[in-house]
């Protein structure tokens, strides 16, 4: 390695009077990691980057026989339809309406729970309620969505009656328009929560123990000691996180709202994702899909890139 | 951890705990134990329903602990192709994906970490993927335009890297001694064999720890699946189980044979095929989760 940057900085001392020699010489002695990342920036040229160019899709009439280079240019005729279109309100409501219910009722959720597992004293119990509350990370929303068919299912469901005599009256959470948001938040703090508790954890085991020592010398209870030691630890944790989430604002899970829609939620569960799925796939207007897709894009490309400036001026550390 | 309890040692000597502390402490571990029954009691209600004769799934309800055992769903869908081949297309898919994703991000990773020409661009392109996607449908576009539909390659390699894990990684790579890597060099290593030799040893529970991550993105994944395959003898388990539950389109295909077992005692068991295995897994890698994952903090 010493051998090596002696060579690099005897390249790099060499004035740049040939780029093309200097690239040369690089890619000679350093074949072996350019080979190495090839695969890996061809992935992200052709997958990653690909759909970005493909965005063009939305600027055009697609026809899939001639392609994107043979397809005829319409300018902004997509997005016109689209802010026209009565259904784009609708369906701006109901992403907003579950995404403001994720914020609310999912978020805080992992930092309380890491702030109790973090107050448990016994390890053994400790690394055993961890362990418990990771498992629904790993199942699918596939697995999810057929557990709550048969626990709620109108017909057969096995906790149907229970909910029915609790609320006093007929209610069928898979289809019934008011139950669908507390059911995608629900099943998300079932799925996520435990997960969510990992970032804070290693966060919370990061924090100097003579802090906790120093405060308990000076007469500090334990709620003092988690109000001006712990949460204060968190707080760019915390931050980071709720830029991240803002940057997925509209992104209300697909897949699990694709699985839990059908004919009767429509109206309350159609969201960006979905519309562009049954707009684009289903029947087959692909540009007008692309369109709405490449909307939500920009505006979570936007509220990312605020949130991030807001976040550095109040002082905390941004994602980038 | 070995802080922690070292601390608790030392207070229990010190200062007495209030009384208002140990009451807090008592409902904080009840509560606790209550959220962990809560994450667990599905599981247990499906598993039990699995092994229970029909009557009892109909008449008691909800309930975790069978009364008379009856494995006759199982007994029939071991028996069933279909099963047996969606449950082996899913191992594949998702064996083969967990080493292809591996091995692309972990080898994208380490150059990474090296000082090579245009990492500054290469790492600027990475994170601008986490902040602006193409989407759904120029994605699809790109993927059936590469001819890969209805071939695993559209589920290997439009997921293939993730940028957050391709970034955790070569945090994790970053954080070795580069002593190591000087005296292989000098032994006369090129920088693949160090890779193989000095940095993967090095780093594995990290690689066992993302390694769990794709294979779960591989096992679990629905979306991607019924988007480009349609070959229903290329369906994984995922498709198979949705169809059988949710639109109970698949029951025609799996009764076929007249026998009378019904609906609801199949869809049971099949939830428990398409959990279990992946579940199998996590008891090994676990340990390794917060050791991996506190190594790179959640920025790039």
């Amino acid at each position: 390695m010493k051998k090596k940057s002696n060579e690099n900085a005897s390249i790099m001392a060499s004035p740049r009077k040939s780029g093309i020699r200097y690239i040369a010489a690089n890619l000679r002695r350093d074949w072996i990691l350019y080979l190495m990342i090839l695969p890996g920036v061809l992935y992200f040229i052709i997958f990653k980057y690909g759909p970005m160019f493909g965005l063009i899709t939305a600027f055009q009439d697609y026809n899939v026989m001639k392609g994107w280079f043979g397809s005829e240019f319409v300018g902004l005729k997509h997005f016109t339809r689209l802010f026209g279109d009565t259904s784009f309100s609708l369906i701006f409501v109901n992403t907003l309406r579950l995404a403001v219910a994720n914020i609310v009722f999912y978020f805080p959720f992992p930092i309380i729970m890491a702030l109790l597992i973090n107050e448990i004293k016994f390890g053994k119990f400790k690394s055993l309620v961890q362990s418990v509350i990771y498992i629904p990370h790993f199942v699918s929303w596939v697995v999810v969505a057929s557990i709550c068919t048969t626990l709620f299912s109108s017909e057969s469901g096995a906790l149907t009656e229970m909910i029915n005599s609790l609320f006093g009256r007929q209610i069928s959470v898979l289809s019934s328009t008011s139950a669908f948001v507390p059911l995608i938040t629900g099943q998300v703090i079932w799925k996520e929560f435990g997960w969510g508790t990992i970032i804070f954890l290693s966060a919370l085991a990061a924090v100097d123990m003579q802090l906790y020592e120093a405060a308990k010398i000076d007469g500090a209870n334990r709620w003092q000691q988690t109000w001006h030691i712990t949460l204060p630890a968190l707080k760019s944790v915390i931050v980071i996180q709720l830029i991240l989430r803002m940057g997925s604002f509209l992104n209300t899970g697909f897949e699990q709202i694709f699985l839990m829609l059908n004919s009767s939620n429509r109206s309350v569960g159609e969201v960006f994702d979905t519309y562009v799925y049954n707009t684009a796939i289903t029947s087959g207007r692909i540009s007008y899909g692309t369109a709405v897709g490449m909307f939500k894009s920009v505006v979570s490309l936007v509220m990312v890139v605020l949130v991030n400036y807001l976040a550095k001026k109040a002082g905390e550390e941004g994602v980038y | 951890m070995a802080k922690k309890g070292k601390e608790t040692v030392h207070t229990g000597s010190q200062i007495k705990e209030s009384l208002g502390s140990r009451i807090f402490d008592g409902f904080n571990i009840i509560f606790l134990a209550g959220v962990g029954i809560l994450c667990l009691v599905p599981f247990l209600y499906v598993f039990a329903a699995s092994v229970s004769p029909l009557e009892d799934i109909i008449t008691r309800r909800f309930f975790i602990i069978p009364h008379s055992l009856d494995f006759t769903a199982y007994k029939y869908l071991l028996g069933s192709k279909s099963l047996i081949r969606s449950i082996g297309t899913s191992v594949f898919i998702t064996v083969v994906g967990t080493l292809l994703s591996m091995t692309v991000t972990v080898m994208m990773s380490y150059v990474l970490t090296k000082p090579i020409m245009g990492r500054k661009v290469i790492n600027a392109m990475v994170v601008f993927t986490m902040l602006f996607s193409g989407g759904m449908i120029p994605s699809y576009l790109v993927v059936s335009g590469l001819k890969l539909t209805n071939t695993f390659w559209a589920l290997w390699l439009p997921g293939c890297v993730s940028a957050y894990n391709m970034i955790l990684i070569r945090t994790t790579i970053k954080a070795l001694p580069h002593e190591l890597e000087e005296a292989a060099t000098v032994d006369g290593c090129n920088y693949f064999q160090c890779f193989c030799k000095i940095i993967l040893p090095l780093i594995k529970p990290t690689l066992a720890t993302f390694a769990l991550f794709y294979a779960v993105g591989y096992w679990n994944d629905y979306f991607q699946a019924t988007l480009y395959i349609s070959d229903s003898t290329k369906w994984p388990i995922q498709v198979w189980l949705r169809q059988i539950v949710v639109l109970s389109s698949g029951l025609a295909d799996i009764t076929e044979t007249g026998s009378n077992i019904p609906a609801q005692s199949i869809k049971f068991s099949v939830i428990i095929f398409a959990t279990v295995p992946i579940l199998c897994v996590y008891p090994f890698i676990q340990r390794f989760f917060t050791k991996g994952m506190m190594v790179g903090s959640v920025k790039g």
